[in-house]
């Protein structure tokens, strides 16, 4: 073709330049659905990384304060000693207090509300201490009530853990 | 014209690789960015929390191991990481046990955990192992400094209020009936919020039946 060309002493011909447009335009086209897809996978992962952040955020707050907690007053495993599961825990605090953490599924909070072990008002926190959470259930799974484990999911990502009570009743 | 045609050929080559690399380094740079800095953030945390707690432990293996007195350790290691651990005395038991204060420190990138207990370290006792009971443990993330005099006392000071309100509502608990704890919580009901409220009184059962007493 080069040769033809030289020897002609033309430029190129149409055919040339359309064969050129459509084998670019084919890799582009190849290239861009390739882009495409990966922009998908990426918003995917993003999304899946946004719902691990909300849980690591809640995760975090929580076993900050159930691991220096006394005692779990809720849920307690049943009398034949199998598991228990509620969607809120109740406990005492490292002070003594009373503190909840119970799930909103309207809002799809977790929210903590402090109940004085007296005289006093409950008081809910304003800020939730979890967002972006579908689904939370709190299970007891030790009889000595020192152990409870949490597992909280959203568009079908799980996050299950366990807290030990550091401190005695 | 072949000038010419070069150029056509190279303009081809520019616009080839500009549509394949312009989305390549756009993943990548998608790729590192704040999810990946926020997930290293928390393996800090973690590892911070978890190395503080291994020097709790190693403090109390100290004291099992007779080790008496203010001890002072820093730059200890637990693989990589590093944490600080200081054993403090705070004085003698009535049963002639020795009182400490373990604080074990440890900062991983930006943050820090502190972890503080208390010890009993049962005397005489000749040879080790030496029997210790480990009390309350408190924790912090304030980026206290906990070889520094001023720092431990502010610790112990933020403690001794925490133990304070301990003692304030264990004696408040202690000191009422059975009855009127359970009707106080009780009273609280309709103030607490919808999701709570369903199983109040299951949790204020177990409360009265567990309430503390002289």
């Amino acid at each position: 073709m080069y040769q033809t060309c030289r020897r002609n002493g033309r430029g190129t011909t149409f055919i040339e330049l359309l064969i050129g447009t459509t084998i670019l335009a084919l890799i582009l086209g190849f290239v861009a659905r390739w882009f495409f897809m990966q922009r998908e996978y990426q918003k995917r992962l993003t999304r899946i990384s946004d719902i691990q952040n909300d849980f690591r955020r809640s995760s975090w707050e929580m076993i900050q304060e159930l691991q220096m907690a006394r005692t779990i007053i809720w849920p307690r495993v049943n009398a034949d000693n199998s598991l228990r599961s509620d969607t809120k825990l109740v406990f005492k605090d490292f002070t003594g207090r009373i503190v909840s953490y119970y799930h909103v599924p309207g809002s799809k909070e977790v929210r903590r509300c402090v109940i004085p072990n007296g005289p006093g008002d409950p008081v809910v926190n304003p800020v939730p201490i979890g967002r972006g959470i579908a689904s939370m259930s709190f299970t007891a799974t030790s009889p000595t009530n020192r152990v409870i484990s949490y597992c909280m999911s959203t568009d079908g990502v799980f996050s299950l853990d366990a807290v030990y009570l550091i401190n005695t009743d | 014209m072949a000038t010419n045609e070069r150029k056509g050929i190279a303009l081809f080559l520019v616009l080839g690789l500009t549509a394949v690399f312009v989305p390549v380094l756009l993943y990548l740079s998608q790729t590192g960015s704040s999810q990946v800095r926020l997930a290293m953030k928390y393996h800090e945390v973690h590892q911070s929390e978890s190395a503080a707690i291994a020097g709790v432990n190693s403090g109390l293996s100290r004291l099992r191991g007779n080790m008496t007195g203010l001890q002072q350790f820093t730059n200890l290691l637990i693989g990589e990481i590093a944490y600080d651990l200081t054993i403090q005395p705070t004085g003698t038991g009535i049963l002639t046990q020795e009182l400490y204060h373990l604080f074990s420190k440890c900062t991983k990138g930006q943050h820090t955990f502190i972890l503080m207990s208390d010890a009993e370290q049962m005397y005489p006792d000749p040879d080790p192992p030496v029997t210790v009971i480990p009390h309350d443990t408190w924790n912090t993330i304030e980026p206290y400094d906990i070889n520094l005099a001023a720092d431990v006392t502010s610790m112990e000071n933020l403690r001794g209020q925490d133990v304070l309100s301990y003692e304030e509502t264990t004696n408040y608990e202690k000191s009422v009936s059975k009855a009127a704890y359970a009707s106080e919580l009780m009273s609280k009901r309709k103030r607490l919020p919808t999701e709570l409220q369903g199983d109040w009184a299951n949790v204020v059962a177990i409360l009265e039946k567990e309430k503390l007493a002289f």
